[in-house]
């Protein structure tokens, strides 16, 4: 008897074991096979955003609710929404000097001026949700936006690209993700270097010794001439060729309502 | 059946509406508290699919791999616990 006991308890564990790695195979299969991928993807999506849309509906109007009759917290949401409004304001700021020397040397060149094709997305999921730090937004194919396309806040400081497009949402992962590179140049002499991102908007960059770097200064992004950050924290050891700046994107991520999607040409 | 059924709902808008740490922290609940709790892969697919991307790291699986390591753990937990 205690022999068959042990048989089928044996059976029932290889069974869930075989269950167990049919559906891990299976998920890791439907993920890494880009067509299913995709397919599935595309489908989510036809729903998620409608979802998001009436998660948001609902928090605001328990908020307005709540805010009827709790003043302070009304009061705390207008000093937080204030808060992001002067965030947007000087992060545009930071962008005025940028753009007049752009123009000046336009007009140099005698050459028309160059407007890129923007398209305004509202953001549905901020990255807290996402180990992954992208963010998802309500613009997709249906606007023209492609994958690759530049994504930029308050008009100026750019915070990443589009790696998924569906037909009417994109994901962008931020260019201050963990590990991820990019070129960049540093203050006012225009320095290269390489900036490594470090999470939450935040980045670092090894420069060289000699050069005139600031706190305070604007790191560029050498392939579009956006502002990435601004310089916070700069540490440097006398035995190191390089020197260690630390910048941040000038705004808090997390409080970015809404982004602009510089759509590219494509043939 | 019925606390599962309720459980798997309350998952669900996590996935949607939380913080990815609390559909992690609500998933090893679920694994820990429900026997054969398998469902955790879908969450995890669905996870992956509303925030992953093959192009970003872990290859865009990080949530099955987590469902993966959270189903294992919380059934040696089950079995060290009763």
């Amino acid at each position: 008897m205690i022999y068959h006991q042990g048989n089928s308890r044996n059976a029932l564990v290889k069974k869930k074991i075989i269950t167990l790695i049919l559906l891990f195979g299976i998920s890791i299969f439907i993920l890494i096979f880009a067509p299913i991928r995709n397919t599935l993807t595309q489908f989510v999506y036809t729903v998620a955003p409608s979802i998001w849309n009436i998660g948001d509906g609902v928090l605001d109007t328990l908020d307005s609710l709540l805010t009827n009759f709790r003043s302070k917290d009304a009061l705390l949401k207008e000093n937080r929404a204030l808060l992001a409004e002067m965030e947007r304001t000087q992060a545009q700021i930071l962008d005025r000097n940028l753009l007049s020397e752009k123009v000046i040397k336009l007009e140099e060149a005698l050459g028309r001026v160059a407007g890129d094709n923007r398209v305004v997305a509202n953001v549905l999921v901020g990255a807290a949700h996402s180990p992954y730090d992208i963010l998802v937004v309500d613009a997709g194919k249906k606007e023209g936006v492609g994958v690759g396309d530049m994504v930029v806040y308050a008009g100026s400081g750019v915070v990443g690209e589009i790696v998924e497009v569906s037909a009417q949402s994109s994901k962008l992962k931020l260019y201050s993700s963990s590990g991820v590179e990019e070129a960049v140049v540093v203050g006012a002499k225009r320095v290269p270097a390489k900036a490594v991102g470090r999470g939450m908007g935040n980045f670092e960059a090894k420069i060289p010794q000699d050069s005139e770097v600031f706190l305070g200064d604007n790191v560029v992004s050498a392939k579009s001439d956006l502002i990435l950050g601004t310089i916070s924290h700069i540490e440097e050891k006398p035995a190191e060729p390089f020197r260690r700046i630390f910048f941040r994107s000038p705004f808090n991520i997390n409080e970015m309502q809404s982004v602009e999607i510089i759509i590219e040409e494509r043939s | 059946m019925k606390r599962r059924i309720i459980f798997n709902f309350i998952l669900l808008g996590a996935v949607f509406f939380a913080p990815w740490w609390v559909t992690f922290l609500l998933g090893i609940i679920g694994a820990f508290v429900f026997e054969k709790y398998f469902e955790i892969f879908g969450f995890g697919v669905l996870f992956d699919l509303l925030y992953g991307a093959g192009l970003v790291y872990f290859g865009g699986i990080f949530g099955v791999l987590c469902a993966g390591a959270v189903f294992l753990l919380a059934s040696y937990a089950r079995k060290i616990v009763r």
